[in-house]
């Protein structure tokens, strides 16, 4: 796919977790451009991993094939002649889709498909917007390249790269704003993160995809450890061995269920994960002496 | 021969019979059915997309 086939064209290209996604479109026809946090992860140069048309459309479904997976209210996916077809909809449009996407089969091109009667005409849009950018890079780290995993991560003033991990209400979020002032803190994000396996080591990146905190950033770091949240009485850290954090660390992770062979590469990483990088339960008193039990924990670790 | 003895001489682990864990998923949060919340969207602001509260 040619992307820039005249001087109309307007672009941009997303980068997380070292993978960029080109986004093009007819600059006279449409405008596009992404928001808030997810700016942070716009670039300028690279070679992208998946280049994206996106074009105003009527969103004909008769092509898309049969349904491969149903999410629910938001999306479902569908296969027909090695393309799949995201169908994205709105509670609040009703059942019709406001946004088609085809892919090949690698997911190393697609097309954008946008029904102009659910987008304001004066505003940019953002043909990957949620969850259609999750999505998208779900698909990809399927394949071979990491994992997405429900938690909050964060580098210490050493450099060190701590995971806590956990679901919705676990204390992500709270993590984050504890750590958010620590001197020479980054917080990669207080809800996503991306594991990737990269010249032997375990790296986590931070995503656009936030939670309450809104704190995103596109920075990495190796991975030193995983912190498995549960609410305590007082600040205690148990290690976790390989089996137990494999599971913890799985349920909570985004596979794509859709795909058999990404759910195996899944399970595989993150019980490679799971068996390289020393794993706790972390029962915490949500308040600022966490941080200091961390940081006093890490320290008389030698290995650390 | 050698090899042998040592590996006798090593105790053997217990047997720890296999047992199901179930682990408590949310559906609708792990195949991304719900949208994540975006900035300045105030809580309590039903998201337009996918009906859940924001900024909760």
């Amino acid at each position: 796919m040619e992307l820039q086939n005249n001087d109309a064209d307007q672009k941009f290209l997303l980068k997380v977790a070292d993978l960029t996604v080109a986004v093009v479109c007819d600059g006279r026809e449409l405008e596009i451009g992404v928001k808030d946090e997810k700016q942070e992860f716009i670039v300028h140069e690279g070679a992208p991993d998946v280049k994206i048309r996106a074009v105003w459309g009527e969103l004909s479904e008769s092509r898309m094939g049969f349904k491969l997976f149903d999410a629910g209210s938001v999306w479902q996916l569908y296969q027909n002649d090695g393309s799949y077809f995201f169908r994205l909809r709105s509670l609040a449009f009703g059942d019709r889709p406001y946004t088609i996407a085809r892919f090949n089969r690698n997911f190393s091109e697609g097309e954008i498909l946008l029904h102009p009667d659910f987008f304001d005409p004066g505003q940019a849009v953002d043909p990957l917007s949620a969850p259609l950018d999750e999505l998208l890079y779900g698909a990809l780290l399927g394949r071979g390249r990491g994992a997405e995993i429900h938690g909050c991560g964060l580098t210490d003033a050493k450099g060190r790269g701590h995971l806590f991990v956990g679901k919705s209400g676990a204390g992500k979020t709270t993590i984050a704003r504890l750590w958010q002032d620590v001197p020479g803190t980054t917080i990669l994000s207080d809800d996503r993160i991306i594991l990737r396996k990269l010249e032997e080591r375990i790296w986590m990146y931070g995503t656009p995809w936030h939670g309450d905190g809104g704190m995103a950033s596109p920075s990495c770091a190796p991975l030193r450890r995983i912190y498995f949240l549960e609410k305590g009485q007082r600040n205690e850290l148990l290690p976790k061995r390989k089996a137990g954090a494999t599971l913890a660390l799985t349920a909570c992770s985004f596979p794509p269920f859709y795909n058999r062979e990404a759910i195996e590469f899944t399970l595989g990483f993150v019980g490679e994960v799971a068996g390289e990088i020393p794993c706790f339960e972390l029962r915490v008193v949500p308040d600022r002496r966490v941080v200091e039990f961390i940081i006093d924990q890490i320290s008389g670790d030698r290995a650390a | 021969m050698g090899a042998k003895s040592e590996k006798e001489a090593k105790p053997k682990k217990p047997y720890v019979k296999p047992k199901v864990v179930r682990v408590q998923l949310t559906p609708e949060e792990v195949v991304l059915g719900t949208c994540k919340s975006s900035g300045g969207s105030g809580a309590g602001v039903l998201c337009r997309l996918c009906g859940a509260i924001l900024g909760s």
